[in-house]
């Protein structure tokens, strides 16, 4: 048999059919990804505010400058770091103790499963809105709380004034609950998966080895699961710190400066000072923190052997 | 220590009976194997003894003790799993101490516990070591290591050498008949594979579909099959079955007379028989206790066969299989194919005729139609 050789012709329509085929593509991606994350860049070096279209010009790092001095800065870093933090912990928490739960199984597990998704499937604007009717001045959730204080108050003859959405306290803490309602069913469904992937047979052996059940949770469910609470924590913790369509229907940043998380702020730099090189500056400061995190809970993955380098 | 009774043992998923009615005394410091094909419920019967698994019906003794409701971590028992089953994110040192760990051991007495099981199991260089830089032989000691670091009174292999290659299988075979040498253990070992069954137990018991089939020690087992399906499952090549009838001769003499072949049985069998009278029944007889007679010109039967010649078999040959210090012929008998060892100095090859001579007193005969055998055991 002969080898057909290709002639230069052909071996050259070979590598360049390839790359028209992919062309759309690539545009597409440089056009909206790539170039707005160079522009966006190249703005947060300018002096860019559209109240005084007449100056801009470059004026280097001079925007991070201004708002690493900035007290409004550093608070809504702390607030998007207890945010985060509380949101991490508690969708890795609430959402495995669930995963363990849906793993045994009884009569009705495939609709409950199924009923777990919901959350997941509401925008976070929508589920911003619905959190506003449970929690707003006639809300079922504020006349709850509202009683217990009363009754706390009551049994312990204290005077805890309880002001719902109006006090800091409780409107940051009731978008954290807002956030992680809605976002323990991803994080489920990887628990479930892990711990399904678990072979019984290690339980098994764990059973005769005389383990209990908390030290089977312990010794062998808790280590199984150490990539995907790893993975959850990676996924949660961006989603903390890019969280806004939520605060923004729910609380609107308030009371006050309460609940301006970061993501908060950029938009407020944007859209209400139009200041958009401070708010590129600010978008960029969101990536450097996440991706901080990102690397160091990659680095941990990695130093377990968990993932093939 | 222990003496494992199980009694009446009977085990539903469902629709699937997986054991059924299990009845079996195993003395202590027995090496007992439960042999049996695929989904008999080896593992099943297994896991009932070790707890693992609740029985439907049936009690599980150990000693005088009834533990039927008794957790497994109060057994007195150790399990090497199918699988191993060893704790991956743990060092070798801490899946074999995580027993005593979980029993409130102290350290100390982990420590020594562990070092003197890794070091019957030859261990010892490996115990830093996660399971994953393992080899099989060397994973397959480590979870022998944490079983016996307990000191059982009961050892439960579940298929403990079916994930090794073939040489690393003899070897670790060997390892377990020196274990239960010296540990004064009652071993009840899962197999699948007859000849590891055959090797290693002081009894077996052969199960099909959940019930037991036959328990015996190897030697009966393989010389007296209780059924067909037992002759057929212990020994390689498996037993050669034959259908045929029992006649008698004007002369008083037994013989069993099928497709291609005559075969005298001897009066000694004849007086061990249940009643024989007219039956069709299936002759058993093994690759080995076939004598291979002069090469014939044709299969056809001649005038002797007419007479009454007890033995005379008419094969053709159909594969001719070397293995090294044996030759297997597979012939045709009559329509059946049939196995024969011999010597491999042995030329007969494809297409050639042969007379065979079945040995008479090391045949086996089974009931035609239930398959059970004819002969009472002595
Ligand atoms: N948890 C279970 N649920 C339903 N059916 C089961 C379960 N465990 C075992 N079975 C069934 O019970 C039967 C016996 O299974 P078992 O695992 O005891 O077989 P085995 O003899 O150990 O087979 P193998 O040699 O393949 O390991 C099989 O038909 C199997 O499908
Ligand atoms: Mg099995």
């Amino acid at each position: 048999m002969t080898v057909l050789r290709p002639s230069l012709f052909m071996s050259r329509t070979r590598d360049l059919l390839p790359l028209l085929l992919n062309l759309p593509a690539v545009i597409l991606l440089l056009a909206f990804i790539a170039y707005p994350i160079g522009i966006s860049f190249w703005m947060s070096l300018h002096r860019y505010n559209l109240r005084r279209p007449d100056q801009v010009y470059f004026h280097g790092l001079e925007n991070y400058a201004t708002i690493l001095a900035s007290s409004e800065f550093w608070n809504a870093l702390w607030i998007s770091l207890y945010f985060t933090f509380m949101a991490v912990l508690l969708v890795i928490v609430i959402a495995m103790a669930i995963a363990l739960l849906l793993h045994e199984s009884f009569r009705g597990r495939g609709v409950v499963r199924a009923l777990l998704l919901i959350p997941w499937a509401i925008p976070g604007v929508v589920n911003g809105l619905m959190w506003v009717g449970l929690l707003g001045d006639y809300g079922a959730f504020n006349a709850m709380l509202e009683d217990t204080v009363a009754a706390v108050n009551y049994l312990f003859g204290i005077n805890i004034v309880y002001t719902g959405m109006a006090s800091p306290f409780v409107a940051l803490n009731a978008a954290i609950g807002a956030h992680v309602w809605r976002s323990v069913p991803f994080a489920c469904i990887i628990f479930l998966a892990a711990i399904q992937a678990i072979p019984t047979e290690q339980y098994r052996a764990a059973r005769v080895d005389g383990a209990t059940s908390w030290n089977r949770f312990r010794f062998i469910t808790l280590p199984w699961l150490y990539h995907a609470v790893l993975v959850v924590a990676i996924f949660e913790t961006m989603n903390g710190f890019r969280a806004f369509d939520l605060i923004y229907a729910l609380t609107g940043g308030g009371p006050g400066d309460a609940t301006h998380v970061i993501a908060w702020q950029t938009y407020k730099e944007a859209f209400a000072r139009l200041d958009f090189g401070g708010a590129n500056a600010y978008s960029y400061l969101i990536t450097l923190i996440t991706m901080t995190l990102a690397i160091i809970y990659i680095r941990l993955l990695y130093r377990r052997g968990l993932v093939q380098g | 220590m222990a003496r494992v009774r199980l009694k009446n043992l009977t085990k539903h998923f469902g629709d699937v009976v997986a054991v059924d009615n299990v009845t079996l005394d195993i003395a202590d410091r027995e090496f007992l194997t439960l042999l049996g094909p695929s989904g008999c419920g080896k593992t099943t019967l297994l896991n009932m003894i070790a707890g693992l698994e609740s029985p439907t019906a049936g009690e599980v003794w150990f000693d005088d003790r009834n533990v039927t409701a008794v957790p497994p971590e109060r057994r007195d028992i150790a399990m090497v799993f199918q699988t191993y089953a060893l704790y991956p994110h743990m060092s070798v040192f801490d899946n074999v101490a995580f027993g005593l760990k979980m029993r409130g051991v102290p350290a100390e007495d982990r420590k020594r516990l562990v070092l003197a099981a890794s070091k019957t199991m030859e261990i010892e260089h490996l115990l830093d070591r996660k399971p994953r830089a393992l080899s099989g032989g060397q994973r397959q000691r480590v979870a022998l290591a944490r079983a016996i670091v307990r000191d059982p009174g009961v050892f439960l292999l579940d298929e403990p050498l079916s994930n090794l290659d073939a040489q690393l299988r003899v070897v670790m075979r060997t390892e377990l008949k020196r274990l239960h040498g010296e540990l004064e253990m009652t071993f009840v070992y899962v197999t699948h594979d007859q000849a590891e069954s055959l090797i290693l137990a002081d009894r077996i018991v052969v199960m099909q579909d959940g019930q037991i089939q036959q328990i015996g020690t190897p030697e009966s087992i393989y010389d007296c099959p209780a059924n067909t399906f037992v002759a057929g499952f212990v020994g390689s090549p498996p037993i050669n079955l034959l259908r045929g009838t029992l006649e008698q001769s004007a002369e008083g003499a037994w013989r069993v007379v099928g497709e291609g072949y005559a075969c005298g049985v001897p009066v000694s069998m004849i007086e061990r028989m249940k009643p024989p009278e007219g039956r069709e029944v299936f002759l058993g007889v093994r690759a080995e206790d076939i004598g291979i007679g002069e090469a014939t010109s044709s299969i056809e039967p001649d005038a002797a066969a007419g007479n009454f010649d007890p033995t005379g078999v008419r094969a053709k040959v159909v594969v001719r299989e070397p293995m090294g210090s044996d030759l297997y012929l597979t012939v045709d008998v009559g329509g059946t194919n049939v196995k024969v060892r011999t010597r491999p100095e042995n030329l007969l090859d494809r297409g050639d005729n042969v007379g065979l001579y079945f040995d008479p007193g090391k045949i086996h005969l089974f009931n035609g139609e239930s398959g059970e055998s004819l002969i009472s055991e002595s």
